[in-house]
């Protein structure tokens, strides 16, 4: 099974050239990076297509007032369109793109979110305030698009991630946003901002949750700073209800997450460290990941 | 046949984008013409809803604003 950011590279493709992701699984082959720079490539290649009318659009700007723009919008604009337009032309007219976001209703701009020029949001996503950005980004983990959240994530300031992880009370939607984020600085800040009290009640969400979600934080936690990923890993892997541990390794076994689960319990105390290699569960899964080893490649 | 029409008809994609190529070099020739036709039918996609949103946008201008910007959109 390919890894969650190869199938997040691949569904952002997919949404891309408007087709199921099942018609381009071949793909998964390629990784996650591969499958990013070919994303690009193909999303620079249709924006660039529409450019010129992008311009002509963003030559109304001293014709058309803020309020007026958002009423155009939001009456005859499909959000999918607003989204592709509306980079371009805020890019251009930076001053005038908080006014005009300001105004659009949270929904509208969740629904705008996902078709916005993959170039233009790291310009974006550092310069836009909290207050305006945390209404969008609640709408987004409602419907549960966390592919398009982790994209401005992605992107967000030390200050905007902060302010994220105060507002936003989902610990799933903060773990399986997180977990899609590619840059592993983002995802220590995301980790660091969340603290050691939050990260543990992740951790708690996680075990009564859905298994993705569990999943998705085992894979997350191998990918940050040791410290930070402690006490959330101890949580899980060093419970002190082995039934837990137990169920912890169950899901990593069948939601494909087992070498991210052996590595990631190098941060345990040796102690910890002890009382997991001991358990009969632990000792299947890594006799399980040791048979891959010497198994021949097909 | 040249070299490079062999290469255009094996590898379509990495003809008319040309980058990433250590990317595009890994696609089958069957991905490399899948994705340049989706590529294509999503540019036109792309291509009628915005004119058809330029026009739905004009019609819910002002009138006083309306010529200008239908000028400024479209020449005319």
């Amino acid at each position: 099974m390919a890894d969650i950011l190869t199938r997040a590279q691949l569904s952002l493709l997919a949404a891309l050239l408007q087709t199921d992701a099942a018609n381009l699984s071949s793909l998964e082959r390629l990784g996650a990076d591969d499958l990013k720079a070919l994303r690009n490539a193909m999303s620079d290649a249709l924006f660039d297509e529409q450019a010129e009318v992008f311009a002509r659009v963003g030559k109304l700007a001293p014709l058309v007032p803020n309020a007026l723009v958002v009423n155009v919008a939001q009456r005859a604009v499909p959000p999918e369109v607003a989204g592709r337009v509306g980079g371009a032309v805020g890019l251009a007219h930076g001053d005038r793109a908080i006014g005009v976001l300001s105004g659009l209703k949270p929904v509208y701009l969740a629904d705008a979110a996902p078709y916005v020029d993959p170039r233009v949001i790291p310009h974006f996503a550092p310069r836009l305030p909290a207050k305006l950005l945390i209404p969008a980004a609640k709408e987004l983990l409602r419907r549960r698009d966390y592919l398009t959240a982790s994209r401005f994530v992605e992107f967000a300031t030390d200050e905007l991630i902060v302010a994220f992880e105060r507002a936003i009370d989902d610990d799933e939607g903060i773990i399986l946003t997180g977990v899609l984020v590619s840059d592993t600085k983002v995802m220590n800040d995301i980790m660091r901002a969340a603290g050691t009290d939050r990260s543990l009640r992740m951790a708690r969400a996680a075990i009564t949750g859905k298994p993705e979600v569990l999943a998705a934080l085992l894979s997350l936690l191998n990918r940050i700073e040791p410290e930070l990923a402690r006490p959330a890993v101890t949580a899980l892997l060093g419970h002190s209800d082995t039934d837990v541990v137990a169920y912890v390794l169950e899901v990593a076994g069948r939601e494909g997450v087992v070498v991210e689960v052996l590595e990631v319990s190098a941060v345990l105390d040796g102690e910890a460290r002890a009382r997991l290699a001991s358990l009969e569960a632990w000792q299947h899964l890594t006799r399980e990941a040791e048979s891959w080893e010497h198994e021949t490649p097909a | 046949m040249d070299k490079a029409e062999a290469q255009g008809a094996d590898n379509p994609l990495l003809d008319e984008l040309g980058q990433p190529r250590a990317v595009l070099d890994k696609l089958t020739p069957e991905e490399s013409a899948l994705l340049l036709g989706l590529l294509r039918k999503a540019k036109v996609a792309h291509q009628r809803s915005l004119n058809e949103s330029l026009d739905d946008g004009l019609k819910v201008l002002p009138r006083l604003i309306r010529p200008a910007a239908r000028k400024i959109l479209f020449g005319r």
